[in-house]
């Protein structure tokens, strides 16, 4: 039983003071945030429902010192869809700066920064959905350069500072290059131009453009020669990782992300989207078929799209032939 | 003679900069060179095309709080733009002793501007349009371009000077080095895996300037700037971009990162 | 209907629009155009002969669009009166319809329009409503998944006198769905489309899950709700009969409704409040209950009648609570979701009583009207002098004035409410108003300033709004210095500016004009024109020279008697910060340029003979 001392007007006062949390008291929790949420899928504990319910009452050491307040990561899939029209993100923000000011931290982990070799160019800075990242004089070796410097309770470790860093000097533990290749991994020792009937495609989802249960079990058992990899964000998928899989003997390349206005971290699918039209086109100067290098995208609404997708994906592969290169 | 006037500005620049890195010559060899006040500017020379943009990119590394000039054709200048783009250098650091390239070197490059934006002396020439995608790209099958790089590639002996000489390649720590993306040890390569790291890091993001050095320093005279003004003209439509030719001028990723 | 059909004393005009209307209470003219049906009224006996051979198939709008019409039908099979029309715009020509009908040779293609006047005393607005379209929310798919439909498509389909006799089935497949989920408030109580709670929709969604449970027992049925909203008699055992009949009510607002594409069956996700987890729920058909929105032709009959809307855009009503059925319009009244979306109880209660408030007009002999009417004074007005005006009609809320270029502008009495707003926006103060005139208005403003005016504030107020704040703050014991004298006035339309400057002229140390909150005001539009007038007033009075600090607006209600004390307040403490001797000096050098825009009132009839008085007694008080 909660006692009603617990609650603290003061903490609900301060939110609504704070730029963002506003319309704190005009939700009505009527759960559609809840429901839309993306977050809630790997974590059931998320509910953005409950954290302004609870803010709303006032419970102020429960909610700051949640680790909840961190999680949401500002894709604003629920704002469009809010009867009260309530920017959440927002109002998670203006919580979060007063759990900043009473001292806490976000938790977990974020992006770090290899000073040695940060040449700041500014391309992590630019490239942050969250604006985390600023270049600031650090210390290095007795003295002080230029370098990128992450701010820890606004960074969501979505990794795309890591992709567009050339010399990966910027990265996040989980899912780093090296973790990231592995993955992508059919086994190097394989003979290249060996015949063989299937079609070997690689297939990038990130974690969020899969709603339905029947596409994320397609994705955990894909048809055969198809292998999924799994990464935060489309945009995590640097050029490199292309050229990769290009020569460790797979056929085909698939990188699916969220829709156009759909991103989890904001803007990492238009980055991809780029990304992958230089490849495409890199490829055709080449003189290797530019459909072995595709990106797609999905939907929140698209329940079933996605076997299709990979479906189709192997066929156009499966008539290119096997990518052949060094004879 | 050109090179007489430009020795006279290089004298006259002297006198309010650190320094000024040009071309020397002396003792039958041409080397990158940089002139304090007071020395003698007989041996300047403007030589060959190079990548002095690079020179003087590694010292304002290592001295910050210079103040250099540089002797520089077209290129170079918009190779020093696109860095101050890429905040490696500012452009308050530098001034610019430009001079026009022959008609020749023009027609070799394929270069559209072989001038920079300020001539000291010398008569610029008309830029050649650069008809490499209608020769090259267009003309060729999928399979002739295939077989073409194939040849090309083959050849490579992975001695980094392209890399090492292009003046906007200044990571300090390089991908193509990384054995995570490009494996070692197999030849022919299985996919050319090396070049497309460096087309996608330099011409690909939107860095490359055209200034030739990379097939000038290939050993193996693999035709680089042919690949790259392919790609410098794809960047060209999709994004609209063309390095070196706009001061504090956004990159394509800097522009999608922040516009999305 | 048939009732009203036959009735001796009851006239129908169907198929037929109302074009104009003029007049006032008792005495309306109302401009009727009959749209022609090309069948003669007399003639046709509404066998449907016509319809039957009619080769042309159209949308239903009745039924929603499932089942077609003809080029030439009625509206429903219930239709009053009973007679065929053609669409003449779908009509080929090819006369099919007119074989058909033979010997009664009821259809006429060489119809036309006709136009008849109407004389009438009262006029009762009941024209309806609409349904939202939920095409435009795509995160539920309408429009897009055929099993999407809205709760009222599938009252047609379950209609036995529908498009499928009364066979529910799923648009997809034509079979009958095992399980149904209806969703509520789609369109309703919503910052996105409207914020208003549509009323009756969670009845008729418990009807609609009780009648399909009735006619398959095995059906799965789910209501996905914010809120049951059951408030009047029986509702609320209704609601209990539901789920005791095994519905099943989900505590959760849907977030997202995703179709299988072989199946066709739909995936209803929402948090389940009461479980505390998102659930996914697959069922065979989705019905979206729809709000009630106002009609497409609202805007139209407003301006016709001269009505004005509630925030919503249903017609507002005179008061919410005091006159629900009376628009402000005298002798026009409201009845049914026109006025507000509710259910049918509802509506047949509030056509009684707009019935029997119209017939309150018809019965009567005389009327009495609001005696505080302006008045023009036909030389002054500008338009009888020739030149192009009409700022008074502009002002008035409810069309009361008409102003032909060279005739004097004409006010219908009967129509006026007595704002003020005309007499004030009148450049060339040629009308007035009864009880209210400018000379009074002065006459108060004369003795409330007569001692050491510059120690006082002056506050205008509104009769309705802000005098009953302040009026308030007294009765509620709110302390305020005892700096402000009060002038009352009907709105606050009625505030000339010439007020303002008079008010200073005689030396007013601040001058506060106060009236309703824009959604509050009596006269409707009334606080709106006051308070574009009064936004230009701080540069006209520093061009004066009298510092717009000494000049205040506020909006406050009549319950916002802490919000008046605090006003006053605030300006007496600005007030006693002002140097008096500056004060005075300030208001006597901004004087001759006050008079100079005020010599205009020596036109006025009584201005003039109350300027006369003013100079006899400035001759007594000693200089």
């Amino acid at each position: 039983m909660i006692k009603l001392e617990k609650l603290d007007q003061a903490f609900v006062e301060e939110v609504l003071a704070e730029p963002g949390g506003e319309h704190l008291l005009t939700c009505w929790s009527c759960g559609t945030c809840a429901s839309t949420c993306l977050v809630r899928r790997y974590d059931p504990a998320f509910n953005p429902r409950l954290i302004l319910h609870k803010a709303g009452l006032g419970f102020r050491t429960d909610v700051l010192s949640s680790v909840e307040i961190w999680q949401c990561s500002a894709c604003d899939a629920c704002y469009p869809r809010c009867p009260k029209q309530i920017h959440i993100s927002e109002v998670m923000k203006a919580i979060r700066a007063i759990a900043i000011r009473e001292g806490y931290e976000r938790p977990g982990v974020v992006a770090q920064v290899d000073v040695a070799s940060c040449i700041a160019c500014g391309m992590c800075v630019a490239a942050c959905p969250y604006e985390a990242i600023t270049l600031e004089m650090s210390a290095h070796n007795g003295t002080s350069k230029m370098a990128a410097q992450v701010n820890r309770d606004l960074c969501m470790a979505c990794g795309i500072c890591n992709s567009v860093c050339l010399s990966s000097s910027i990265v996040v533990e989980g899912h780093t290059d090296e973790r990231i290749n592995d993955d992508l991994g059919v086994s190097p020792r394989l003979q290249r131009g060996t015949a063989k009937d299937t079609a070997k495609v690689l297939v990038i989802t990130c974690n969020w453009c899969l709603h339905a249960m029947s596409d994320v079990s397609y994705a955990m058992q894909p048809p055969e020669g198809v292998k999924v990899v799994n990464v935060p964000c489309s945009g995590r998928v640097a050029a490199v990782f292309l050229a990769s899989a290009l020569q460790r003997g797979v056929d085909g390349v698939l990188v699916v992300g969220c829709k156009e206005g759909e991103c989890h971290y904001k803007q990492g699918n238009a980055l991809e989207r780029g990304r992958v039209a230089v490849v495409q086109d890199l490829l055709d100067l080449l003189g290797i078929e530019r459909s072995r290098a595709q990106f797609a995208w999905l939907g929140a609404l698209d329940r079933g799209q996605f076997p299709k997708l990979v479906e189709q994906v192997v066929r156009d592969v499966q008539a290119l032939g096997p990518l052949s290169w060094g004879q | 003679m050109l090179v007489d006037e430009i020795r006279f500005v290089v004298k006259n620049k002297l006198e309010s900069l650190d320094g000024v890195v040009a071309l020397a010559e002396e003792r039958g060899r041409i080397m990158p060179h940089l002139y304090t006040p007071g020395d003698d500017l007989s041996t300047l020379t403007l030589g060959p095309r190079y990548a002095l943009a690079l020179v003087l990119r590694d010292i304002l590394k290592r001295n910050p709080s210079l103040r250099l000039g540089m002797v520089a054709r077209g290129c170079q200048e918009r190779a020093l733009i696109e860095l101050a783009n890429w905040r490696q250098l500012s452009l308050d650091q530098v001034v610019v002793i430009g001079f026009p390239c022959s008609a020749e070197l023009a027609a070799e490059c394929r270069c559209a501007l072989p001038y920079p934006t300020e001539v000291i002396a010398g008569e610029r020439v008309e830029g050649v349009k650069d008809r490499v995608f209608e020769e090259f790209q267009a003309a060729k099958s999928r399979e002739e371009r295939l077989a073409f790089w194939q040849r090309q590639f083959a050849k490579c002996i992975k001695c980094y000077g392209c890399r090492t000489i292009c003046p906007l390649c200044f990571c300090d720590r390089c991908a193509m080095e990384q054995e995570t993306w490009a494996t070692r040890g197999r030849l022919p390569v299985p996919f050319p895996a090396f070049h497309v790291i460096k087309a996608m890091h330099t011409a690909g993001m939107g860095k490359c300037v055209g200034c030739h050095a990379c097939e000038d320093a290939c050993p193996a005279d693999i035709p680089l700037s042919l690949l790259y003004a392919l790609l410098r003209q794809d960047l060209r439509n999709l994004f609209g971009y063309d390095a070196g030719l706009q001061r504090a001028g956004k990159p394509p990723v800097f522009k999608i990162a922040e516009e999305g | 209907m048939v009732d009203a059909a036959r009735h001796p004393k009851i006239e129908i005009l169907a198929y037929s629009e109302v074009e104009r209307v003029d007049g006032y209470i008792g005495n309306f003219r109302a401009q009727v155009t009959k749209k022609p049906r090309y069948v003669r009224a007399d003639l046709c006996n509404g066998c449907g002969a016509c319809a039957k051979v009619c080769p042309i198939e159209l949308p239903n709008s009745f039924e929603l669009g499932i089942a077609p019409r003809k080029a030439i039908d009625v509206p429903h099979g219930q239709a009053v009166p009973l007679i065929y029309a053609v669409d003449l715009d779908n009509c080929i020509y090819c006369y099919k319809c007119v074989t058909a009908c033979g010997k009664l040779d009821a259809i006429d293609f060489s119809q036309e329009s006709e136009t008849v006047d109407l004389d009438v005393g009262s006029i009762i607005v009941a024209t309806g409503f609409d349904s939202f379209d939920p095409t435009v929310i795509p995160e539920y798919g309408y429009g897009r998944y055929p099993n999407v439909i809205t709760t009222l498509e599938m009252e047609r389909l379950a209609n036995s006198a529908g498009p499928t006799v009364g066979r529910l089935i799923r648009p997809s497949d034509g079979k009958m769905p095992k399980s149904v989920v209806l969703v509520n408030c789609v369109g309703s109580r919503d910052s996105r489309y409207n914020e208003y709670c549509s009323g009756f929709c969670c009845m008729y969604t418990i009807k609609n899950a009780l009648f399909l449970k009735q006619s398959d027992h095995d059906m799965d049925i789910s209501i996905f709700y914010m809120d049951i909203r059951t408030p009047a008699k029986g509702y609320e055992e209704f609601y209990n009969r539901a789920r005791e009949a095994g519905i099943r009510f989900i505590h959760g607002r849907p977030s997202q409704i995703t179709e299988d594409a072989e199946t066709h069956n739909l995936f209803v996700e929402a948090e389940d409040q009461a479980l505390g987890q998102v659930i996914e729920l697959e069922t065979e058909m989705v019905c979206l209950s729809t709000a009630a929105i106002p009609r497409a032709d609202t805007e139209h009959v407003a301006s016709t009648l001269t009505l004005s809307r509630s925030p919503g855009g249903f017609f507002m009503e005179y008061h919410p609570k005091l006159r629900p059925v009376d628009s402000p319009t005298d002798g026009v009244f409201l009845a049914g979701a026109a006025q507000g979306p509710k259910d049918i109880p509802a509506c047949v209660a509030q056509g009684s009583a707009a019935a029997s408030r119209a017939a309150r007009v018809l019965s009567a002999d005389t009327w009495e009207i609001e005696p505080i009417v302006a008045h023009v004074w036909p030389e002054q007005c500008l338009s009888f002098q020739g030149k192009k005006c009409g700022l008074c009609a502009q002002a008035c809320p409810y069309s009361a004035i008409t102003v032909v270029q060279g005739q004097a502008a004409q006010v219908a009495q009967a129509k006026c409410h007595g704002c003020g707003g005309c007499v004030a926006e009148c450049p060339n103060d040629a009308i007035t108003q009864a009880n209210f005139t400018d000379a009074q208005v002065v006459a108060q403003l004369r003795e409330l300033l007569r001692d050491r005016p510059e120690d006082k504030i002056l506050a205008f107020m509104c009769h309705w709004c802000s005098y009953g704040g302040a009026d308030n703050a007294g009765t509620s014991h709110f302390e305020y210095p005892p700096t402000s004298r009060g002038i009352r006035v009907m709105c606050s339309a009625r505030m000339d500016q010439d007020f303002i400057l008079e008010a200073f002229r005689r030396g007013a140390g601040m001058v506060l004009v106060s009236g309703c909150h824009p959604q509050d005001c009596h006269y409707i539009t009334g606080q709106r024109v006051a308070a574009k007038r009064f936004d230009r007033m701080p540069r006209a009075l520093e061009r004066i020279g009298i510092n717009p600090e000494r000049f205040r607006v506020e909006w406050i209600s009549a319950a916002e008697g802490e919000k008046y004390a605090r006003v006053i307040t605030e300006m007496d403490a600005k007030l006693t910060s002002f140097d008096k001797a500056q004060l005075r000096a300030e208001n006597d050098k901004a004087r001759p340029e006050i008079e100079k825009r005020l010599r205009r009132w020596k036109a006025i009839p009584q201005m003039a003979e109350l300027l006369a008085e003013e100079k006899q007694e400035k001759q007594e008080v000693p200089a």
